[in-house]
């Protein structure tokens, strides 16, 4: 090919002859090396690929990518040989500046006419800083979605705290609204009141477990859950299950029945399992409007885990809304439920088997009933020594209690209306605002009991509890309170209390437990 | 255009003002996100409603607009991105904007479906004349702003004498006369 021709379609052009001789230099080679005519090539470039010597080296890289660097380490170029078909034997460079080696160790000032345009190491710069540019911009994104997510989690936050705030502070005015109807006796009221009254009464209740719930799932949302594995009866718990449940059905047409095999105790997250089988029969309850409601709970050994299925003859879920029913806030419409709740049960029921490393399933067929299967991992537990019985009394058979009970409470409302239902089971009840006077009062006077709120000014009622412990005092501690989590149950067990009272309460719970201890 | 383009506007939207000012400017545009990645295309028109809301929120004519954002993309945005590729293009305005148009040819075989403008710069007399061809109609406040950014960049001053248009067969087509001192 005519060098001529070479220099129109490449910056970089020289014709090389015996001993590496250069002729014919093209105009930018010309320009930044003005002696090179005429001198060895070496003289000036040193090649970095391939290694090049002798011209022959030259004739053996026909074909190969060139790059040589200038021994002044100022100038750097690329190309390929070629050899001319004329048979004179001359070499020929076809080549352009070596963009990325100039730009990376000189400060030589190129323009976009010393590259021939089909050289592409001008849209390669284009193409890399592009790409850097999107580099940081996806690095922004990241930064400003990551932003975005900690803004959102902040408002959840204050979402949630602002949920569980107003659950609690609703739950207090809700136990006195509850207290206060439950003490009217309906027998002396005229059909249209006692219904009134009794549709009040099961509203406030269905407001109360709208309530927990959302207490529960703030508290899920803001502290998470952890496996908290303690001795307990199954029994014990069921048989408690099978009270509640009868109490919210007390004119239902349902049965409810349970059935225990397996060990006399078991090592398992009593609360959560409490609290899932709990949600679990409500929901059943819900949407049962005749049949039963089964509870069948089973240890099995050679696996270790206990197997729980909550079976109902209730309308069943709907083949294409069964997907949705783990689902925040999701409830349905059925002419069976009087309350549906706010949709937190079973979203809340799968996170504590998620956290206690077990599973949840279900079966439902519309029309028939569903069935909610369980299985956590437990273990039986064997006791070392005989365990003390406590002295239960059976005041069953009498209508009226003897005994004088100290009541310990802040609100007023509350304080009073707890004041009447003790009289009313023939009580005596003295009062006391907070943990101090509680303390005062426990010391200098003989009590049958105390009942005591939790949360109270100056002193509350786990320290006042453990105070009087301290002192030797052994009086029977009935805790009474709002805080429905079994987490908080156990730690006012731990703090000395006897057993728990879940405000908002009834008469017939509250005469229940005082008779164990008033005669 | 490309994302870079809209993302100038917003960068720059961001720098000389505020945030909120941003948020503002792109709710009156009703883009649902400015998220824009530099390498990918977008209509016209979402640039176009960019500047039309910056104008009304900035209370600015339109071409002011036009003309602060040439400004930023020839110091600011360029420089940042793209100084490289600047410096290979030319090291004083009159250099540049004849080289420009190489430049926008290996652009456009890399951005594909890329439609630069086209430049050609006459030496006339005292002054210089730039014939500005492009198929998008009234960018020309947006290259009135490049060439003062860019004589900014090359620490030149320039005066832009007139402008006039010259036929619209491909496009809009203009011819800037300015003086470089």
């Amino acid at each position: 090919m005519d060098i001529d021709i070479i220099k129109q379609i490449s910056t970089i052009s020289f014709v090389l002859h015996e001993n590496l001789r250069v002729t014919e230099t093209s105009d930018l080679l010309a320009k930044h090396f003005p002696n090179m005519e005429g001198k060895k090539l070496d003289k000036f470039f040193e090649f970095q690929r391939p290694k090049i010597i002798f011209l022959q080296d030259c004739v053996k890289s026909v074909g190969q990518l060139v790059l040589a660097i200038s021994i002044e380490k100022n100038f750097a170029f690329r190309g390929q040989f070629i050899i001319s078909s004329d048979g004179n034997g001359e070499l020929k460079f076809v080549g352009s500046p070596w963009l990325s080696w100039i730009t990376e160790n000189t400060n030589l000032s190129l323009t976009v006419s010393d590259f021939s345009p089909f050289d592409v190491q001008l849209e390669q710069i284009v193409y890399s800083l592009t790409q850097k540019q999107q580099l940081r911009d996806l690095v922004t994104f990241n930064k400003e979605l990551l932003e975005a997510k900690k803004e959102l989690e902040k408002s959840s936050k204050v979402q949630s705290d602002l949920f569980a705030l107003m659950s609690h502070e609703m739950r207090t005015p809700t136990a006195s609204i509850y207290f206060s109807l439950d003490l009217i006796d309906e027998k002396e009221l005229k059909a249209f009141d006692a219904d009134m009254v009794r549709i009040a009464r099961d509203s406030v209740m269905s407001l109360r477990l709208v309530i927990d719930d959302v207490l529960n799932y703030s508290k899920l949302k803001k502290e998470g859950l952890k496996n908290e594995p303690v001795i307990f009866d199954p029994r014990k718990l069921l048989k408690s299950l099978e009270n509640t449940s009868l109490a919210k059905m007390k004119d239902s047409p349902i049965t409810f029945h349970y059935y225990y095999d397996g060990p006399e105790k078991i090592f398992a997250d009593a609360g959560k399992i409490k609290q899932l089988l709990s949600n679990l029969v409500d929901n059943a309850l819900k949407f049962t409007g005749d049949g039963f409601v089964r509870v069948f709970f089973e240890f099995v050994e050679s696996k270790q885990k206990i197997r729980i299925c909550v079976e109902d003859t209730g309308v069943g879920i709907p083949n294409e809304k069964q997907d949705l029913i783990f689902t925040e806030f999701w409830t349905t419409e059925s002419y069976v439920a009087k309350d549906l709740g706010v949709g937190l049960g079973l979203p809340i029921c799968r996170k504590m088997v998620e956290v206690l490393g077990g599973s949840i399933c279900f079966e439902s067929f519309e029309g028939k009933g569903s069935c909610f299967y369980l299985e956590l991992p437990a273990m039986a537990y064997v006791a070392a020594k005989k365990e003390q019985k406590t002295r239960k009394r059976d005041s069953s058979k009498s209508e009226r209690l003897t005994g004088n009970i100290l009541l310990a409470e802040d609100n007023f409302t509350n304080r009073y209306l707890i004041q009447l239902q003790l009289s009313k089971l023939g009580l005596n009840a003295d009062t006391a605002v907070d943990g101090n006077e509680a303390i005062k009062k426990a010391q200098a006077s003989k009590y049958d009991l105390i009942l005591m709120d939790i949360s109270m000014p100056n002193m509350d009622g786990i320290l006042a509890t453990k105070r009087l412990r301290q002192m030797g005092n052994n009086i029977p501690i009935i805790a009474m309170t709002a805080f429905s989590d079994p987490k908080d149950h156990f730690e006012f067990i731990d703090a000395g209390m006897n057993q728990v009272i879940t405000k908002p309460t009834t008469i017939s719970k509250i005469k229940k437990i005082i008779s164990q201890y008033c005669k | 255009m490309y994302g870079l383009i809209n993302k100038s506007i917003k960068d720059m939207v961001q720098e000389k003002y505020n945030l909120s000012v941003w948020a503002e400017i792109l709710e009156h545009s009703g883009l649902e996100t400015d998220a824009f990645i530099s390498m990918q295309k977008y209509n016209d028109s979402t640039t176009f409603a960019l500047i039309y809301a910056a104008s009304k929120v900035l209370d600015k004519p339109v071409n002011d607009c036009l003309e602060e954002f040439g400004h930023y993309w020839a110091t600011e945005t360029c420089p940042k991105s793209y100084r490289q590729l600047m410096d290979l293009t030319g090291t004083d305005l009159i250099t540049f904007l004849g080289n420009l148009n190489v430049l926008h040819e290996r652009i456009t075989s890399t951005f594909l479906n890329y439609s630069p403008p086209f430049f050609e710069v006459y030496a006339h007399s005292e002054s210089f004349i730039i014939r500005y061809v492009s198929e998008r109609e009234g960018l020309l406040h947006f290259v009135i702003g490049l060439v003062y950014g860019l004589a900014e960049y090359f620490s030149q001053t320039v005066e832009i004498i007139d402008c006039n248009q010259s036929g619209t067969s491909l496009g809009e087509v203009w011819l800037i006369r300015i003086a470089v001192v």
